[in-house]
C-alpha cells in the first residue's frame, strides 16, 4: 500500500486500477466490448437503413449481399459483445473491490479499535466499499463507452452530411452526457438526503423492533409507529424528488434525440434535393439516432448512482487518510523477551504490594508474584484529551481486582493500554507475563467452533482445542459446528465461553487476565456459573475485572474506582 | 422460478392496481406514438427518396418532434407513477411489518437485525420491481401485439417472422431459467458466504487485534476475495446467459426482418416506405421483451423482498395464535406440579399442591382452604379465583412448535398481593409473562382477570393496568428522564427523580442522554430506569398490577433491599419472576415452575 492516501474519489479509482494486475488491460477489454456492443446495435440500424434504401434503387443482387451479411453479423454480435462486456467489467470491478477491501482492512487493522466506539463505522465500511463496483460497472464503463460510440457515430455521419453529424453530436452529448449530469446536480440534494433519511429509518425500525415489548406494554406502540410513518414520509419525499428528476431526464433524452431525428430529416432532405447527399443515405442519417438513443437509457440512473457511490467512497477516503491510532495489531511478546520487573523500591511509592502475598509466595522472586504494575499512568487516545490521570495499581498473581466507574470513563481504554494496544500518555505499565483479555462482545466469526478457538493460537491441534473448550465449560460445542453470523446460533453464555476458550488454547499461561464486563447481558444463573469457572481456572493469574455487576464486585478483593 | 407478478403483492397493495392500469394505458399510448413515429419517418424519407422534393418534410419533422415530446412526457409520467406505486407499497409494508412486530413483540423468530434489513434495504428492492420490471412486463404484454399487428397489416411475411420469434424469447427464458436456477441459487449461497467474510472480519477486528491476529488475517482475506471473485464470475457467466439469449434472439430477429424486407424491396415486392416503416417498428417489438429479461433479477429481488416482509407479518399472526398441543388437555403428564407455597408453610418444608377447579382431571386435589392463613397471606387468593381476583392462571399452558414451553400453570393474584415466580431457566417463566401480558394465547387453560379471559379483553386496556419491567428492558432514544416519563407523561422532574431514587438509581442523572440501543447505560442501570418507569405508572395510579422479570439482577444487596422495600410500599399486586432469595422472601406467595420433564416424573410418582 502506498504511503499517501488518495485525495479524491477519482485518484482512488485510478490507484485501484493500477493495483489490479494488468488492471488497465482488463478495463480496456471491458470498454472495448461495451463499445462494440453499443456500436453493433447502432450499426445494425444504420446498415439496415442503407440496405433498404439501396435495395429500393434495384441494384444487382450481388451488391446487396455484403450489406446483408453486415446486418446479420451486427445482429448476432451485439449479444455476444454485451455478454463479454458484462463478464469483463464484473471481473475487473471485483478485483478492484478486493484491492479496496484489502487496503481498507489493512488500514483498520493498523489502528487500535478496542475501546473506541467504532461499531457503526465498522458496519458501514463493509457497505461503503461495495460502492466501487457501482462506480466501475454502472458509471465509468457506460459513460466511457457512450462517449466513444457518440464520437464514432458522429464521425461516420460526417461522411453523409457534416451539418447533420454536428447536430447529432450536439444532441447526443446533450442527451447522453449533459442531461445525466444536470440531473445529478439537480437531484444531488435529494440523493444526499436519502442516505440520512435511510439511517433515520433504520434507527426508528431498530427502536421499534428492539423495544417492541416495552412499547406495547406502555401503550406507545402507535406513537412510535406514527414516528416511523413520519420518517417514512421524509424518505419518500426525497425519493420522489429523485424519481421526478430522473424521469424528467429520461423524458428529456427522448425529446433531444427526437430533435436529432427531425433535424437529420430536414437537413438530409435538403441535401438530397440539392444533390449533396445520395438518396439512399437519407434513411441512414435519420434512423441511426434512433438506435443511438437506446444506449443512453441507463445513463441518468448511472449519474445518480455516482452521487451515492461518491458519498460512500469519500467516507472510505477519510478513513484511509486518518493517522493510525495506537499499534492496531497487538504484538504478542514472549514473556522472556520482557525486561524482568525491577525491585519494588525502584518503582517508588506506587507499589503497594501486600506483605502477606510476599510471605505466602513460595518463590523469592518478586516478579513471580507481581503480575501487573501500573505507575502514575495517564491514559488517553493520541490527539484527544487525556481520559484518566495518575492510575497506580499493582496486582499479584491470584488476586482479583475489579475496575469500576461510569460508562465511557475509559475502562476499556485502560485495558487497551495495559494490552499495549495504545501507548500510555504518561507513566508506565509493567507486565512481565502474558496478558489475556476477554471482551464482553468478543466477536464470534462465521466459521467453525474450532476455527473460532484457534484465533487464540493458530498452531493449536484438535486435541488442544477440545481441551480448551472443556476448560471453558463449552465442551458441548461440537468443534466442527458452524456458528452463524455474529454467533447468533449461540446463546450469550455460550458465546462468552467460546471466547474464553481462545484464552485457554493459548500456549502461554496468562499472568494477567482482563475480563471486560464478563457478566453484562447474561442472566444471573449463567453469569454466576461463568464467573465460578473463571475463578477456578485462573486461580493462579491476576484477575482484572471491569464490571458494574455488584455480585462480581462483592467477590473481588480490591476495587479500583475510576473517575 | 418465482412468479414475476406476486399476486399477494397486487392483492395487498391497493396502490399497485391503479399503477398497473396506468402503466397499461401508458403502454398503449406509447405503442400508438411509436406507430406514428414510424409512419412519419417512413413517409418523409420515402417521399424525398422517390420524389426528390421537400414538400411536407418540415411539417412531418415538426410532427415527429411532437411525437417524441409526448413520448418523453409519458416516460417521465411512468417514472413518477412507478415511484409512487413503489413508495406506497413500501410505506404500507413497512408499517404492516412493524405493526405485526408490535402485535407479537416476543416473536423471537425474526431477529431485530433481520427485521431492520427487511424493512430498509430489503424493501428497496421493490423500487427496481416497480420502476423497472413491472412497467416493462406490462409493456411486453401490450406493445409487441399492437406493433406486431401494425406490421402485419403492412407486410404479412415480417409479421410471420415476428409471430415465430417473439414466443421463442419467453420459451428460451423459461428453459434457461429451469436449467440454471438451481445452479445459480446454490452458487449464490456460496457467494453470499464468501462475500460476508469481509464484513465478518471487519466486525471482528477489535477481537483479532487483541490476539495480534488482525494483520495475519489479511492472507485469508486475499484468498477469500479471490475465491469470491471466481465464484461470482461463474455465477454471472450462467446468470448472464439468459440475457445473452434474449439479446441474441431479439437483434437476430430484427436483422432477419431487415434482410428479408431488403431483398423483397430489391425485387420490387415492397416499396421503401413500407420497408422503412417495418424497420423502424421491428426493434420496438422486441425492446420491451429484452427489457423484461434484463430486469428479471429486479423481479426476483423485489418479490423476494416482499415475501420476506409477508413472512414477518405471517409469523406474527401465527405466533399469537396457539399451536396444537399434541398432548391434549387433561392428558397424562399435564398435572401441574406448580407448588404454591404459603410462606408460613414453606418454612416447614411441606409445599401445598395447588390447583384450581378448572385444572386437568387427574390433578392433585386442591388443598383445603381451612389452612390457617399466615400473617401476610390473603385468604381470598387460596380460594378459587373469583371475580375479585385480579389475575388468575387456570392450568394455562403454552407449547412452542419444538415442544418446549410452559406446562400448565395455576396461580392467582389478589389486589395488593405479591407473587413470585421461581424456577431454573428454561422452565417457561418468560412464556408465563407473555401469557400474562396477552402476547401469547394459552394452548390450554385460561388466563383470566376478574373471571374474564384476558384473550377476550381489549389488549390495550388490559396492558394499561400493568406496569411492566422486562429482563432486558427497552429504552427509547432520548434521556433517562424522558424514558421514565413514559410511565406517566404528566409527571414533574421532581417526581421522576423520586422514583429513580426509590429504585436505587441515585447516581443516574435524569438528563443523561440515551442513544440507540441505550448506549451509555450499563445493564443494571437500564433495569433501574425501567423499574422507575414502572413505579411511576403504579404511583400515579395508572396501573394496579406490577409485572417484573428479574428486577433486581445487577443490583447490590443494599440497593436490592431498597428496591424491595419500595415494591412493598407501593401496596400493589405484583408478579415477579426472580430467583434472588431476598425477592422470594418478600413475596406473599412463591410459585415454583418446574421443567416439563420434571413435571412428568412428578406426576407418575
Amino acid at each position: 500500500m502506498s504511503a499517501t492516501a488518495p485525495k479524491d474519489v477519482r485518484t482512488l479509482v485510478l490507484r485501484l486500477v493500477t493495483e489490479v494486475p494488468r488492471g488497465w488491460a482488463r478495463l480496456g477489454m471491458a470498454l472495448l466490448f461495451a463499445v462494440c456492443a453499443s456500436g453493433a446495435s447502432v450499426a445494425l440500424m444504420g446498415v439496415s437503413a442503407w440496405l433498404l434504401s439501396f435495395a429500393a434503387e434495384h441494384p444487382a443482387v450481388s451488391m446487396l449481399t455484403l450489406a446483408a451479411t453486415g446486418v446479420r453479423t451486427f445482429g448476432t454480435s451485439r449479444g455476444v459483445f454485451r455478454y463479454f462486456e458484462r463478464i469483463f467489467s464484473h471481473d475487473v470491478a471485483l478485483r478492484m473491490q478486493a484491492a479496496l477491501r484489502l487496503s481498507t482492512y489493512t488500514k483498520l487493522a493498523r489502528t487500535t479499535l478496542l475501546g473506541t466506539r467504532s461499531g457503526d463505522m465498522l458496519l458501514r465500511v463493509t457497505a461503503d466499499v461495495e460502492a466501487i463496483m457501482d462506480v466501475v460497472v454502472r458509471v465509468a464503463l457506460p459513460f466511457s463507452s457512450a462517449v466513444v460510440v457518440i464520437l464514432g457515430t458522429s464521425l461516420m455521419m460526417t461522411l453523409f452530411s457534416p451539418l447533420s453529424a454536428a447536430v447529432l453530436l450536439g444532441c447526443s452529448v446533450l442527451a447522453g452526457i449533459v442531461l445525466p449530469f444536470v440531473t445529478q446536480v439537480f437531484s444531488r440534494r435529494a440523493d444526499e438526503s436519502i442516505a440520512p433519511a435511510r439511517a433515520d429509518m433504520a434507527n426508528q425500525v431498530f427502536t421499534l423492533a428492539h423495544n417492541a415489548t416495552d412499547l406495547v406494554a406502555y401503550g406507545y406502540g402507535d406513537t412510535e409507529l406514527a414516528r416511523l410513518d413520519a420518517v417514512d414520509a421524509r424518505l419518500r419525499e426525497a425519493e420522489r424528488r429523485a424519481a421526478f428528476t430522473r424521469g424528467l431526464a429520461a423524458g428529456g433524452q427522448l425529446v433531444v434525440m427526437g430533435m436529432a431525428v427531425a433535424a437529420a430529416l430536414v437537413i438530409g432532405a435538403d441535401a438530397v434535393v440539392s444533390g449533396a447527399l445520395a438518396g439512399r443515405n437519407l434513411a441512414v442519417l435519420c434512423l441511426t439516432p434512433l438506435a443511438l438513443h437506446e444506449s443512453f437509457g441507463d445513463l441518468t440512473k448511472a449519474a445518480q448512482t455516482l452521487t451515492q457511490a461518491r458519498t460512500s467512497l469519500t467516507r472510505i477516503l477519510t478513513l484511509l487518510a486518518v493517522e493510525p491510532v495506537g499499534i492496531g495489531d497487538r504484538v504478542v511478546e514472549q514473556p522472556d523477551k520482557r525486561s524482568p520487573l525491577q525491585h519494588p523500591d525502584a518503582l517508588g511509592v506506587c507499589l503497594d504490594v501486600p506483605l502477606a502475598a510476599q510471605a505466602e509466595s513460595p518463590s523469592s522472586m518478586l516478579s513471580d508474584i507481581l503480575a501487573l504494575v501500573l505507575t502514575h499512568l495517564t491514559i488517553g487516545w493520541p490527539g484527544c484529551p487525556d481520559l484518566l490521570h495518575g492510575i497506580n495499581l499493582s496486582v499479584n498473581q491470584g488476586e482479583r481486582v475489579v475496575i469500576t466507574g461510569a460508562s465511557g470513563i475509559g475502562k476499556t481504554t485502560l485495558a487497551a493500554t495495559i494490552l499495549g494496544l495504545v501507548p500510555p500518555v504518561d507513566g508506565c505499565v509493567h507486565a512481565p507475563g502474558h496478558i489475556a483479555y476477554l471482551a464482553q462482545d468478543a466477536h464470534i466469526f462465521a466459521t467453525t467452533v474450532a476455527e473460532n478457538v484457534r484465533i487464540g493460537n493458530p498452531q493449536a491441534t484438535d486435541d488442544e482445542i477440545a481441551t480448551a473448550l472443556t476448560k471453558a465449560g463449552a465442551a458441548h460445542l461440537e468443534p466442527q459446528r458452524i456458528v452463524g453470523e455474529d454467533g447468533t446460533t449461540l446463546s450469550g453464555g455460550e458465546a462468552r465461553r467460546l471466547a474464553l476458550a481462545r484464552i485457554f488454547v493459548s500456549a502461554d499461561v496468562p499472568a494477567v487476565v482482563i475480563l471486560d464486563e464478563p457478566t453484562e447481558h447474561l442472566d444471573q444463573e449463567t453469569a454466576t456459573s461463568l464467573m465460578e469457572d473463571v475463578y477456578t481456572s485462573f486461580a493462579q493469574s491476576a484477575l482484572l475485572i471491569i464490571t458494574h455487576d455488584p455480585d462480581v464486585i462483592a467477590q473481588s478483593e480490591r476495587e479500583l474506582h475510576l473517575g | 422460478m418465482a412468479s414475476p407478478v406476486n399476486p399477494r403483492l397486487i392483492k395487498r397493495a391497493a396502490a399497485t392496481r391503479g399503477f398497473l392500469v396506468a402503466v397499461g394505458v401508458v403502454g398503449v399510448a406509447q405503442s400508438v406514438l411509436v406507430l406514428a413515429q414510424a409512419t412519419l419517418l417512413a413517409r418523409s424519407i420515402a417521399h424525398v427518396f422517390y420524389a426528390h422534393d421537400v414538400t411536407g418534410v418540415a411539417r412531418d419533422a415538426a410532427l415527429l418532434l411532437l411525437v417524441f415530446t409526448v413520448r418523453g412526457a409519458l416516460t417521465w409520467l411512468t417514472s413518477v407513477l412507478a415511484h409512487r406505486a413503489s413508495a406506497d407499497v413500501k410505506t404500507q409494508l413497512r408499517h404492516d411489518v412493524l405493526a405485526a412486530r408490535l402485535e407479537a413483540p416476543l416473536s423471537s423468530r425474526t431477529r431485530t437485525g433481520e427485521l431492520i434489513h427487511v424493512v430498509t434495504t430489503g424493501l428497496d428492492a421493490l423500487d427496481g420491481y416497480f420502476a423497472k420490471f413491472l412497467p416493462q412486463f406490462i409493456m411486453a404484454a401490450l406493445v409487441p401485439i399492437i406493433v406486431g399487428v401494425a406490421i402485419g397489416l403492412n407486410d404479412f411475411e415480417s409479421a410471420v417472422i415476428i409471430v415465430i420469434t417473439v414466443p421463442l424469447i419467453p420459451i428460451f427464458m423459461v428453459l434457461i431459467g429451469w436449467t440454471v436456477s438451481e445452479q445459480i441459487a446454490r452458487r449464490f449461497k456460496v457467494q453470499a458466504r464468501l462475500a460476508n467474510h469481509f464484513a465478518d472480519l471487519v466486525a471482528g477486528l477489535p477481537t483479532l487485534q487483541v490476539f495480534g491476529r488482525a494483520l495475519a488475517a489479511r492472507r485469508g482475506l486475499r484468498e477469500t476475495e479471490d475465491a469470491n471473485r471466481a465464484e461470482t464470475l461463474s455465477t454471472l457467466r450462467v446468470a448472464f446467459l439468459s440475457a445473452f439469449v434474449l439479446e441474441l434472439a431479439a437483434t437476430l430477429s430484427v436483422a432477419l426482418i431487415a434482410v428479408t424486407i431488403g431483398f423483397r424491396t430489391l425485387y420490387g415486392y415492397m416499396d421503401l416506405r413500407d420497408a422503412l416503416y417495418i424497420l423502424v417498428l421491428a426493434p420496438e417489438v422486441y425492446l420491451p421483451l429484452r427489457m423484461v429479461g434484463s430486469h428479471f433479477h429486479d423481479s426476483s429481488n423485489g418479490t423476494a423482498a416482499a415475501d420476506a416482509a409477508f413472512a414477518v407479518i405471517d409469523d406474527a399472526a401465527r405466533w399469537t395464535s396457539p399451536c396444537l398441543d399434541t398432548r391434549g388437555p387433561g392428558g397424562h403428564g399435564l398435572t401441574s406440579d406448580v407448588a404454591r407455597v404459603n410462606k408460613s408453610q414453606s418454612a416447614s418444608g411441606t409445599p401445598i399442591p395447588f390447583d384450581t377447579d378448572s385444572a386437568p382431571a387427574n390433578a392433585t386435589p386442591r388443598a383445603p382452604t381451612a389452612l390457617a392463613p399466615a400473617a401476610n397471606s390473603v385468604a381470598a387468593t387460596v380460594a378459587p379465583p373469583t371475580s375479585a381476583t385480579l389475575l388468575s392462571f387456570d392450568a394455562a399452558s403454552y407449547s412452542y412448535e419444538d415442544g418446549h414451553g410452559l406446562p400448565p400453570l395455576s396461580f392467582s393474584v389478589a389486589p395488593g398481593e405479591i407473587v413470585a415466580l421461581a424456577g431454573r431457566s428454561g422452565t417457561g417463566k418468560s412464556t408465563a409473562l407473555a401469557l400474562l401480558l396477552g402476547f401469547l394465547e394459552p394452548t390450554t387453560g385460561e388466563v383470566c382477570s376478574k373471571g374474564i379471559s384476558i384473550g377476550s379483553l381489549n389488549r390495550r386496556e388490559w396492558l394499561s393496568n400493568i406496569a411492566y419491567v422486562g429482563q432486558s428492558p427497552g429504552l427509547l432514544p432520548g434521556t433517562v428522564g424522558s424514558n421514565i416519563a413514559l410511565g406517566h407523561p404528566a409527571s414533574s422532574q421532581v417526581e421522576l427523580r423520586q422514583v429513580l431514587d426509590l429504585v436505587g438509581g441515585e447516581t443516574i442523572q435524569l438528563t443523561q442522554p440515551i442513544g440507540d440501543d441505550a448506549e451509555g447505560l450499563s445493564a443494571g442501570e437500564r433495569r433501574r430506569v425501567a423499574m422507575a418507569r414502572a413505579f411511576l405508572k403504579v404511583a400515579k395510579g395508572a396501573a394496579n398490577l406490577l409485572v417484573m422479570d428479574e428486577p433486581t439482577a445487577g443490583l447490590d444487596v443494599t440497593t436490592e433491599t431498597h428496591a424491595i422495600e419500595a415494591i412493598r410500599n407501593l401496596h400493589v399486586a405484583a408478579v415477579v419472576v426472580t430467583h434472588r432469595p431476598a425477592v422470594l422472601a418478600m413475596a406473599d406467595h412463591v410459585v415454583h415452575l418446574a421443567q416439563l420433564a420434571v413435571v412428568e416424573s412428578g406426576a407418575t410418582a
